[in-house]
């Protein structure tokens, strides 16, 4: 019951927010200059055309009608339309998110995978080696810039030893796995199609590697300094003079304890992921929504921008939702409210 | 092949005949052909109707004599048909080639996206290409020059003013769910096409209305138009035939079927999607008992890869993942070329690009100062960015004939005579700044910019470079207080008569129209290409035409820089391919071979 | 003085924040004087050399020449000064946004201060990358438009650390003492409050400059930030990208300057957290 007052509550602070960024993402659309109609009409247009599309578009309605217009839409389901594609908002997210969801995920997992363990390596190794460069790799993970280490790894292993693919999200002749849940990887393996399992895999590495350098620096990190401070807490002190083994202790104690300032860094990092898969998207040709914001953004489409906006803080507000929740299953002594 | 040229030219003599006769707005005609294209060949044709008997074509040796004794020939006689027929493999006649499918799938790997597959809605390149795979029409475009071939139309004839036309559909074409392809299709096409007002319907809007096309039995269908349109064949390459029962049913609250037709098809063209990737790949299967059979091999099939980058289609290529390349940059596409095993196109099309100047506001009004700045224009260097894929310009005209004036006064690169212009301006020691805008991520168009502006400031002009969506542009040209001072166009939509050109883009009344951003307002010039599209005879044309080049090169109304080659690039196991320079590349022909 | 003299002794005894500092100094400097050592200046402000296009890295052009034939070690040069001065003025508007907005949400209290953290909330709760994008796509590409939306962006975390601290010190003895003895609010809010809080600003600034220099290289990248000639170094590279496979220098050593310039931040502002902020240290 708690949890669910709890839920409840944390959601209605969550409606406000999400107005807001409509209306800020609103107003952005209108401040910028230039006519959408016309870029939606093409070179040849007539003005018939023009106009025809400004109604379509209800580009002619005053703007706090617009504004009713769109949030109406929001709530049925109609979140305009791309002016370059033509198509609904809604469907091109829809067709664009596994992309994301799958490079996202997989970087999430090199993070993850790579950076606890070197975090307690380097928590255990406290002043060796694998601390120190734990440390300095922790601050290179987060000053390289992603796009420059993109066309760094882009030049160097698709194109000067052509080890990898330079870009996209399958080989085109292989083609697609059938679509189940859109991600390609967990697709070839439901289907058991090998060659696309394989294609999908090295297509993805190198953008997920990119991805995965800034949250594995901080999770390295993160883990790191909250396992020391979990070692040097009373009861694992207690634990070794009680003559535990020293990877029990790390394993049952420490990590356990070390695990929630972890997770909250997984869950910020989920949000730099998806801010960083903009550029990293826009590099390996990765056909994802950092892809299509770009393409949007560029050619100042709104509408499109307008929904990745709002999409985006939907989930940020879900994911720090859950992490909150996680972080109160974990620890008990924390109460919700 | 001398029957192709002798229905295009007898196309273009009705249009002569018909022009004289009634007056009709030839403008609006010439732009018609302009979107179509048409090419060169359709310049000389012009050219060879417009002159008097005794001037024989300027270029088509082959142009047959007998049927200029008819100019106003109203129909396309039989004979001429089946000659046709006998001589183009693609008419229904011709049983599918033996071989088949032998070859693998082909790969092109585009910049693109085919945002709209609906034959009605969407128009630019890729689209286009798409549209050509799916659907049929009654008339297909191929080669370069430009030439119009039979599809679906197997004859035709028109009434004397050419305000009635009848096509006969090919007895055997079907859709692809096995339906034939029945006149009251086409009607249904025509007119949906015009409900949508959208994509290539500005080209038929003014000729036909709802009502205007009637199918007179199955397989055939009347055009009753509105004015007389002699070159009607020319436009109807762009009215996609649509299976009207197929769209009817994926009608959704009366939309008829648009939200459907963006991803799906309802056409008899010589391909059906297999798959489609939303902003990644499109999958297309061949129709292996196609009604107008194959041209000799064919592919099974295509995929239209969207690849953003130039280095990773190139890549691609090299790979073998991708047969043909149609966005590759400069360097990538002659990259390919070098390696021996791939063909980079280095025809020359009809494409113009120029900087605009403001002529009416600022300090380009001034004419000296574009004289000034004409000089200072180094053309050179842009083809040397270019890579040398393109041709200077002589002038306001790409490539015409005998219509080009080849004793213009051009404002070719020099410093000295820069300065000495600028001296003679307003501004003799310069200290002024010029707005540059151009299209946001165009390179050429950057560097361009950059070459203008190290050049300028050695006239002391500083230059403000700013991108913009072409949108914006557009909207800028509109007025001489918003239009820049400097905006590149490239006019990429070509047919080969100097009208199009010069009126498009000089005459007072089009000031503001994206391609006239130079505001350039000259009653002199206006009278002379005034009476220059009214009158039929070419030997007078082309002496009006010579003078109308001459007073806006006098006048120095913009730089006319170069015209840059379609960088489409293949690889030497594509067969089939034949560069055309109207939009959209039709694959039905393309295969690989290994 | 000794606390100053102790803090001083305790960052130098950090090796890797002293070269950070060591490298943060000569940035700077190069950031003023770096354009009066670039071997060819005037190619940062539009003189193009068609002729010398594309040219590899040699004795004339240590880091080779662009499509256009620009000298790219001068390029980076120049560029310095712009990235480094478009970083700090972020910074500066910023934390005079959020800090002003930050102090006076947490002094006042009530609606205000419950209306301003819902603002934030909403900042905070989109990728700040694709916020900035949208609103710098919005304004328009110029280096002036992409600053603007970076502070826009950046804003509430300022304003989050400075209401949190506020609202700390504003309990504290101190200040409830001064309060009973009649002292106006004005006088303490500058007297105590503002003092307390500049430190933890201050450590977070110096973590964030550099992040505020990879940002604007990568809405320069995206071709949001200044517009040409200006040699900015996320468009430099995003200009490389198409002749890498034959020119990689054109994309390589911009990167270079932005991966070098970011990570001496760090080291330092890393640092400087450690100095100011002995808990953070392991």
């Amino acid at each position: 019951m708690k949890l669910a007052s709890y839920i409840a509550q944390r959601i209605m602070l969550i409606i406000p927010v999400l107005i807001g960024l409509t209306l800020l993402t609103f107003t952005l659309s209108h401040i910028v200059p230039g006519d959408p109609a016309l870029l939606a009409a093409g070179q040849q247009a007539t003005a018939e055309m023009v106009e025809q599309i400004r109604q379509e578009f209800g580009l002619d309605k005053p703007l706090y009608v617009q504004y009713g217009m769109y949030i109406k839409g929001l709530l049925t389901g109609d979140w305009g339309r791309s002016i370059l594609s033509r198509r609904p908002v809604l469907e091109d997210l829809r067709v664009f998110w596994p992309a994301t969801f799958e490079l996202v995920s997989v970087g999430m997992l090199i993070a993850i995978v790579i950076g606890i363990p070197l975090g307690v390596v380097s928590a255990v190794m406290q002043g060796r080696w694998p601390d120190h460069f734990s440390r300095v790799y922790a601050l290179l993970g987060v000053s390289i810039p992603a796009f420059w280490l993109a066309l760094l790894l882009q030049w160097f292993i698709a194109l000067r030893f052509g080890f990898l693919p330079i870009g996209g999200r399958i080989n085109s002749q292989i083609g697609a796995p059938e679509t189940i849940t859109g991600l390609y990887i967990l697709d070839s393996i439901l289907t058991m199609n090998g060659p696309a399992l394989k294609s999908a895999l090295t297509h993805i590495l190198l953008p997920a590697i990119t991805l995965s350098m800034p949250p594995l620096a901080t999770i390295t990190r993160m883990t790191r300094s909250s396992m020391l401070e979990t070692l040097n807490q009373e009861y694992i002190r207690t634990a070794r003079a009680k003559g535990l083994s020293e990877r029990v202790i790390l394993l049952r104690h420490a990590l356990r304890n070390a695990f929630l300032p972890t997770l909250t860094m997984v869950g910020l990092s989920i949000g730099w992921l998806m801010g960083g898969s903009v550029l990293v998207e826009t590099i390996y040709d990765w056909p994802g929504i950092g892809l299509y914001a770009v393409k949007s953004a560029m050619s100042l489409d709104f509408m499109p921008i307008m929904g990745i906006t709002f999409i985006y803080g939907v989930i940020f507000s879900l994911i720090n939702l859950v992490v909150d929740l996680l972080y109160a299953a974990v620890d008990p002594r924390i109460q919700l409210t | 092949m001398a029957s192709q040229e002798d229905k295009q030219l007898q196309l273009t003599r009705q249009l002569m005949a018909h022009m004289e006769r009634n007056g009709v707005n030839r403008r609006q005609f010439l732009r018609m052909l302009a979107m179509v294209g048409g090419g060169a060949s359709l310049s000389s044709l012009l050219a060879a109707c417009g002159a008097s008997p005794s001037t024989p074509a300027s270029n088509s040796g082959s142009a047959s004599s007998d049927s200029s004794a008819a100019p106003e020939a109203t129909t396309a006689p039989a004979s001429n048909d089946a000659e046709t027929a006998a001589e183009d493999t693609t008419t229904s006649e011709e049983a599918p080639a033996a071989g088949g499918a032998s070859s693998k799938l082909l790969v092109v790997a585009s910049g693109q996206d085919i945002s709209n597959l609906d034959p009605h809605i969407g128009h630019d390149y890729s689209n286009a290409s798409a549209q050509k795979a799916v659907y049929d029409t009654l008339f297909v475009y191929r080669n370069n020059p430009p030439e119009v071939k039979q599809l679906l139309a197997t004859e035709y004839s028109s009434n004397d003013d050419a305000t009635v036309w009848t096509f006969k559909l090919a007895e055997n074409a079907v859709f692809h769910d096995g339906t034939p392809v029945k006149a009251s299709d086409v009607v249904y096409s025509a007119e949906r096409m015009l409900r949508k007002n959208k994509g290539a319907a500005w080209l038929f809007t003014s000729i036909i209305e709802e009502g205007s096309v009637v199918a007179s039995d199955d397989k055939t269908v009347v055009f009753n138009l509105t004015v007389p349109f002699a070159p009607l064949p020319l436009i109807l390459p762009w009215l996609f035939i649509v299976n009207e029962k197929v769209v009817k049913e994926h009608d959704v609250d009366g939309d008829e079927g648009e939200k459907w037709l963006m991803e799906n098809e309802a056409g008899s063209g010589p391909f059906v999607i297999k798959s489609w990737n939303v902003g990644d790949s499109y999958e297309f299967t061949a129709v292996e008992d196609y009604w107008a059979g194959w041209e000799g091999d064919h592919a099974p099939g295509f995929i239209w890869k969207i690849v953003r980058e130039s280095s990773s289609a190139r890549l691609g290529m090299l790979n073998g993942d991708y047969h043909m390349a149609f966005d590759l940059s400069a360097e990538d596409a002659i990259a390919l070329e070098e390696t021996g095993d791939f063909v980079l196109n280095r025809q020359q099309g009809l494409g113009v690009f120029s900087i605009k100047m403001n002529n009416a506001k600022g300090p380009c009004s001034d004419v000296n100062v574009r004289k000034a700045i004409s000089y200072a224009y180094d053309a050179e260097s842009v083809l040397a960015a270019l890579n040398g894929l393109g041709v200077l310009l002589d002038g306001p005209l790409p490539n015409l004939g005998d219509y080009n004036n080849p004793n213009l006064n051009l404002y070719r690169f020099d410093m000295e005579k820069a300065k000495e212009a600028l001296a003679q301006s307003q501004y003799p020691n310069g200290g002024f700044e010029l707005e540059y805008i151009y299209v946001t991520g165009l390179l050429i168009q950057e560097q361009i910019g950059l070459i203008l502006l190290d050049k300028l400031s050695e006239l002391n002009i500083s230059l403000k470079m700013t991108p913009l969506v072409w949108p914006d542009m557009v909207a800028r040209a509109q007025s001489p207080e918003t239009a820049a001072d400097l905006m590149p166009v490239y006019a990429g939509t070509t047919y080969g008569d100097p009208d199009n050109f010069l009126w498009q883009a000089y005459h007072s009344s089009q000031a503001g129209f994206w391609s006239a951003a130079s505001h350039y307002k000259n009653p002199e010039f206006d009278a002379l290409i005034e009476e220059a599209r009214s009158t039929p005879d070419t030997a007078k044309r082309i002496e009006l035409y010579h003078k109308a080049q001459e007073i806006l090169v006098n006048d120095c109304v913009e730089i006319w820089s170069h015209s840059e080659f379609l960088r489409v690039t293949w690889s030497k196991k594509v067969q089939g391919y034949n560069y055309c320079p109207i939009m959209g590349y039709y694959l039905r022909p393309v295969y690989l071979v290994d | 003085m000794s606390l100053w003299q102790r803090r001083w002794r305790r960052f130098r005894r950090n090796r890797l924040s002293m070269l950070g500092a060591v490298v943060v100094v000569f940035l700077v400097l190069l950031a003023i004087f770096g354009p009066y050592f670039a071997p060819y200046p005037k190619d940062a402000t539009g003189a193009v050399h068609i002729a010398d296009r594309l040219k590899p890295p040699s004795a004339e052009h240590w880091m080779g020449t662009d499509d256009v034939g620009r000298d790219i070690l001068s390029r980076i040069l120049v560029g310095s000064r712009l990235s480094l001065g478009a970083g700090v003025i972020v910074l500066l508007v910023a934390i005079g946004i959020g800090a002003t907005l930050g102090a006076l949400s947490g002094y006042i209290g009530g609606a205000f201060d419950r209306l301003l953290q819902r603002v934030t909330d909403i900042f905070l709760t989109v990728p700040d990358l694709i916020l900035a994008m949208a609103v710098s796509a919005a304004l328009g590409p110029s280096l002036v438009n992409v600053v603007i939306a970076i502070s826009l962006v950046w804003w509430p975390g300022y304003c989050r650390l400075v209401r949190a601290e506020v609202l700390r010190t504003k309990n504290e003895l101190f200040v409830e003492a001064t309060r009973a003895l009649g002292t106006p609010d004005w006088q303490i809010l500058f007297r105590h409050v503002i003092p307390n809080i500049l430190t933890p600003v201050l450590v977070k600034a110096s973590m964030d400059i550099g992040f505020a220099v990879l940002t604007l290289a990568s809405l320069g990248f995206i071709g949001l930030g200044s517009q040409p000639p200006a040699p900015d170094w996320g468009k430099m590279i995003s200009d490389g990208r198409r002749f890498l496979p034959e020119s990689w220098w054109i994309s390589a050593f911009p990167g270079m300057a932005i991966f070098m310039t970011v990570f001496a931040f760090n080291l330092l502002g890393d640092g400087v957290r450690d100095v100011f902020d002995p808990r953070a240290r392991d």
